[in-house]
């Protein structure tokens, strides 16, 4: 891209607006979930696995070799979560914090780039008041996304929704995960209130989920997983499978429930082809499990390319683009120059 | 084999497609169970259309087809009752007749992988040699043949015990069309399913 980057800040940052806790886990039954809840732990198990991976050539083809390398017994230690057998439902609870003050970088070391970008998000919220955002993000508080494979199969989901004194009861599985065409007057005013708070219209809004998922008795229950970094061979006690827990309740990470919860990007340009619905808001609209990112530099669709225009006081093809930029902000990051260099 | 469904895994990007084959699978298990004669026969057999293997690669890709002989065996299982709660992540087509221009027919078959030297150990002291000989030369004795299978497969969670097991699937081509009935997973060693 033959461009004069001169006028781009070398060093811009944005703050998250939606600020997301972990998510503690719970094990209950449905007619008490209300008051009898235990916070679920981990259990280890040690399990004698068999060789499964795929092996070397040289290995395959030798069987002396392929005898010697099956006869190691694959010791595994892993974490598994379940919950008991008088438990029959799944209770995840967390808290959004919603920010405004979208127009103000936390960290920017160019004047004229600042004033310009102020200008351009005053008039989206002008504009738009964040409404379309708020709506998405709502939607995806009611239809529980955010309870990742403690969804599939669930029988019941039932998310009951906290604001100051105020509540709200979502069935979600009435809610889709593929568009955000649903309506009702619980979701408006709530969208209402995440759009004022977005916009600054009010100082501060925190946004209490309780989400109660009848998924069966003993039934397995998907904490986030850890990643294992040091992979070592040579220790036979190391854990392959490291699941999260906080003071010893089973939780998601935050970022795993934010990451649902801004699943709101229908914008990208193979949308309709690739079938997969709604990808989270990221700025090369990165999709891990996938391996796949569905806005490149390329065909102009990125975050970078898109923002640096539009910041500058330049118009985006359509609404969908400034929502989608607006959305990164929200997300929050580092996006100067001279990190992308 | 003259009726079917065809299941169609929605894809998205935040639960991958094995995860939910092993719910789906299961619960169509247990649909099939409770259509067993009294042999244990099942009428339902199942084809997957996309599946793939070759030079120990493959996958069983997206879809499913649950066959039967009439309309009303189909009507009666209702598959989507049975896959209710899995309706955000799984769609199900309405029942209908089988082309009469079909590519042929195909037999998908369970296959148990054969047990490693530890399991066979364990069993042999366990039926033959109970407190006369030990685990470790007990071993020694069979050769590390099976635990090795790259057929694709679905992953099941018994009910009972709660272990994951893994049901591997194969497919053999074939000429004409065979009934012998099917087994709790609607797979067979001899019955042919169509493939259009």
């Amino acid at each position: 891209m033959a461009k004069d980057n001169s006028n781009i800040a070398s060093v811009l940052a944005f703050e998250k607006k939606l600020v997301l806790s972990d998510g503690y886990l719970y094990g209950s039954t449905w007619e008490k979930r209300f008051n009898e809840i235990n916070p679920l732990v981990l259990t280890e198990k040690s399990i004698r696995g068999t060789i499964s991976n795929r092996l070397k050539p040289a290995i395959l083809n030798d069987p002396v070799k392929l005898n010697a390398e099956v006869e190691k017994p694959n010791l595994q230690k892993i974490d598994a979560c379940a919950l008991t057998a008088e438990q029959d439902t799944l209770k995840l609870n967390f808290t959004i914090k919603v920010l405004g003050g979208v127009e103000n970088p936390s960290a920017c070391n160019h004047a004229v780039f600042n004033k310009s970008y102020y200008e351009t998000a005053k008039k989206y919220i002008e504009a738009e008041g964040f409404k379309e955002l708020a709506w998405r993000y709502t939607v995806n508080i009611a239809n529980g996304r955010y309870l990742w494979r403690n969804r599939v199969g669930a029988e019941k989901i039932e998310v009951v929704v906290s604001v100051d004194g105020k509540q709200w009861t979502f069935d979600a599985l009435s809610f889709s995960l593929k568009d955000f065409e649903s309506d009702n007057e619980d979701l408006r005013e709530l969208a209402h209130l995440i759009a004022d708070a977005l916009c600054g219209k009010l100082p501060y809004l925190l946004i209490t989920v309780d989400a109660y998922a009848l998924i069966g008795k003993a039934q397995e229950v998907y904490p986030s997983e850890e990643l294992v970094l040091d992979k070592g061979n040579n220790d036979k006690n190391k854990k392959s499978k490291i699941l999260y827990a906080v003071n010893g309740t089973a939780a998601m990470h935050s970022q795993k429930i934010g990451n649902a919860i801004r699943t709101i990007d229908t914008w990208y340009p193979e949308f309709e082809s690739a079938d997969i619905g709604p990808i989270a808001i990221e700025p090369y609209g990165a999709v891990t499990n996938l391996g796949r990112a569905y806005r490149t530099p390329k065909d102009k669709t990125d975050f970078y390319t898109l923002f640096d225009h539009y910041a500058l006081g330049g118009n985006l093809a359509n609404k969908e683009q400034e929502h989608y930029v607006m959305a990164v902000l929200v997300r929050g990051g580092v996006f100067g120059q001279s990190s992308r260099e | 084999m003259k009726y079917y469904q065809e299941l169609t895994i929605i894809p998205s990007v935040e639960i991958p497609s094995y995860f939910i084959w092993s719910k789906v699978y299961q619960q169509l298990h247990l649909g099939f169970v409770e259509n067993k004669d009294q042999n244990g026969v099942v009428p339902f057999g199942v084809s997957f259309p996309q599946y793939q293997y070759e030079n120990k690669k493959g996958k069983i890709g997206e879809k499913m087809r649950v066959f039967a002989s009439n309309e009303n065996e189909l009507y009666n299982l209702g598959i989507k009752k049975w896959l209710q709660r899995l309706d955000d992540y799984v769609h199900v087509t309405g029942i209908r007749e089988v082309p009469e221009k079909k590519a042929g027919y195909a037999v998908y078959r369970r296959v148990h992988i054969e047990n490693g030297p530890e399991q066979k150990a364990r069993r042999f002291i366990k039926r033959h040699k109970e407190g006369t000989l030990e685990y470790e030369q007990a071993v020694k004795m069979f050769s590390a043949k099976g635990n090795i299978c790259y057929i694709p497969y679905i992953k099941q969670k018994s009910l009972t015990n709660h272990n994951t097991f893994k049901v591997f699937i194969a497919r053999d081509y074939c000429e004409k069309a065979i009934y012998n009935g099917f087994g709790t997973y609607g797979l067979s060693n001899t019955s042919t399913v169509p493939e259009f």
